[in-house]
């Protein structure tokens, strides 16, 4: 509790000394040093949520701790694994996707089957936080200036087979990136959901990083909730093919159903960000399409994107 | 939980959302510099333009024997280069169907199902400003 407390003062901090205002005008500095929080660049980071609250990027770079800047750290959670059968995976034909069973290891306990209000498959998402999780964009927004906001969406960690080990969860706050929101960008696909529970302190959660270099080469594991294998959690490993400033494209075998998933790897102990943890570095949002026609891809992490996603994770 | 911490976890969503909302209200929203643009290299998604218009197709999927066919997974593909979100969409109790968030275009619609093994596909036209119908019975 002594994090949400010292995050809650750190707002009462910001809101006395008016420092949102100032940073949302002030000019954009390449670089913050260790214990201080100098603006960073406020490029395309905006969110706004379903209730129709918006948060500049400028705005998202003051709420962000300086040891939060290239990432968020991998937490595996108070939870236990549950004592299941071993993993009996299982391959499909030339179908390289294989089950996740049980689901309640970690970090794959804290990827989260995603309902619609009527108990319909939806999307996947993942906790980064104790009770924040990422999806896709239009998992939470259809995009663009006509579209609108999914409501009664149901969020259930680890869910397998119709079991709910951590319960259903639904929203408390619903946000997703401007871009997203008013112009259906698929590079900024991407939706981040303050949820009612707190699961993630049992499920544990992903890290995040970013990195300007290419991802290129860069092994990438895709696990969620396809929608041709109802209610279970599968996974495929893969590489990344190309990598652009917004976005990666990958040959991981995927479905619909599995958008909003995490795609991610174990970084080692040496790792320069998110070091000896599971750690994401993009959302996937697409399969084959006009996109790339011979593979699938994600809305990548940025430094921007990351500020927004972490101001929305330290607010209570 | 003590009072002082069940107000403080009460009020601070309240007063950042109003703060938040304040500030945008206020003129204060920045503009990216030119600078800060993202490179031209980034590809963007062709109905990432100005104004686009998001629909949906919504149809019936029944087997060759009249049977509704429920809790089949439904998937669609831009013939026009429209990026397709990866969502999943399943009919329901009813045999129907609704895929939403889809820019205008052409579209295949495609089922197949394993028990009993069948599939079937139709196309359609997202109209730039409606929704899309396309039934489809399934055949082995």
């Amino acid at each position: 509790m002594s994090r949400t407390t010292s995050r809650s003062g750190r707002f009462a901090t910001l809101l006395a000394s008016g420092v949102l205002a100032a940073a949302a005008l002030s000019a954009a500095s390449p670089q913050a040093s260790a214990g201080t929080l100098t603006p960073l660049v406020p490029v395309g980071g905006s969110l706004v949520s379903s209730t129709g609250a918006t948060l500049t990027a400028a705005q998202a770079v003051q709420l962000v701790r300086a040891d939060q800047l290239a990432g968020t750290p991998a937490s595996a959670g108070r939870g236990t694994t549950t004592a299941q059968p071993a993993d009996t995976t299982s391959i499909i034909g030339t179908d390289n996707r294989f089950r996740v069973t049980p689901t309640t290891t970690y970090p794959y306990r804290a990827n989260i089957l995603i309902e619609r209000s009527s108990g319909a498959l939806h999307c996947t998402g993942f906790f980064v936080s104790r009770d924040t999780l990422l999806t896709a964009g239009h998992c939470v927004h259809t995009g663009g200036s006509a579209g609108t906001w999914y409501s009664g969406l149901r969020f259930k960690p680890a869910s397998d087979g119709g079991t709910s080990p951590y319960g259903t969860c639904t929203s408390r706050g619903t946000w997703a990136f401007t871009n997203w929101v008013n112009s259906a960008d698929s590079n900024y696909d991407i939706g981040i959901v303050k949820l009612n529970c707190a699961a993630g302190d049992s499920t544990g959660w992903y890290g995040t990083w970013w990195q300007s270099a290419s991802l290129d080469g860069t092994f990438t594991r895709v696990s969620g909730y396809p929608g041709d294998k109802p209610k279970t959690q599968w996974m495929s490993y893969g590489s990344v093919a190309a990598s652009q400033a917004d976005r990666i494209f990958y040959a991981n075998d995927t479905v619909g159903g599995m958008s909003g998933s995490p795609v991610w790897q174990f970084r080692s102990s040496t790792a320069s960000y998110c070091a000896n943890g599971p750690c994401v570095m993009a959302v996937h949002t697409n399969g084959l399409g006009s996109l790339s026609s011979t593979h699938n891809s994600g809305a990548r992490l940025t430094q921007s994107k990351l500020n927004s996603i972490v101001a929305i994770i330290n607010t209570p | 939980m003590s009072a002082a911490r069940h107000l403080n976890r009460v009020l601070a969503p309240l007063a950042v959302g109003a703060v938040l909302a304040g500030c945008a209200s206020s003129g204060s929203t920045p503009v990216a510099s030119p600078t800060a643009t993202p490179p031209a290299a980034v590809t963007q998604a062709p109905d990432g333009t100005s104004a686009p218009t998001r629909a949906a197709i919504t149809g019936l999927v029944t087997f060759a024997d009249g049977r509704l066919a429920t809790n089949v997974m439904v998937s669609v593909t831009g013939l026009d280069g429209q990026a397709v979100p990866e969502l999943a969409v399943l009919t329901g109790p009813d045999g129907r169907y609704s895929w939403p968030g889809l820019a205008p275009g052409r579209y295949a619609v495609r089922v197949a199902t394993t028990e009993p093994r069948a599939n079937g596909v139709t196309q359609t036209i997202v109209p730039a400003d409606g929704t899309a119908t396309a039934d489809i019975t399934l055949r082995s």
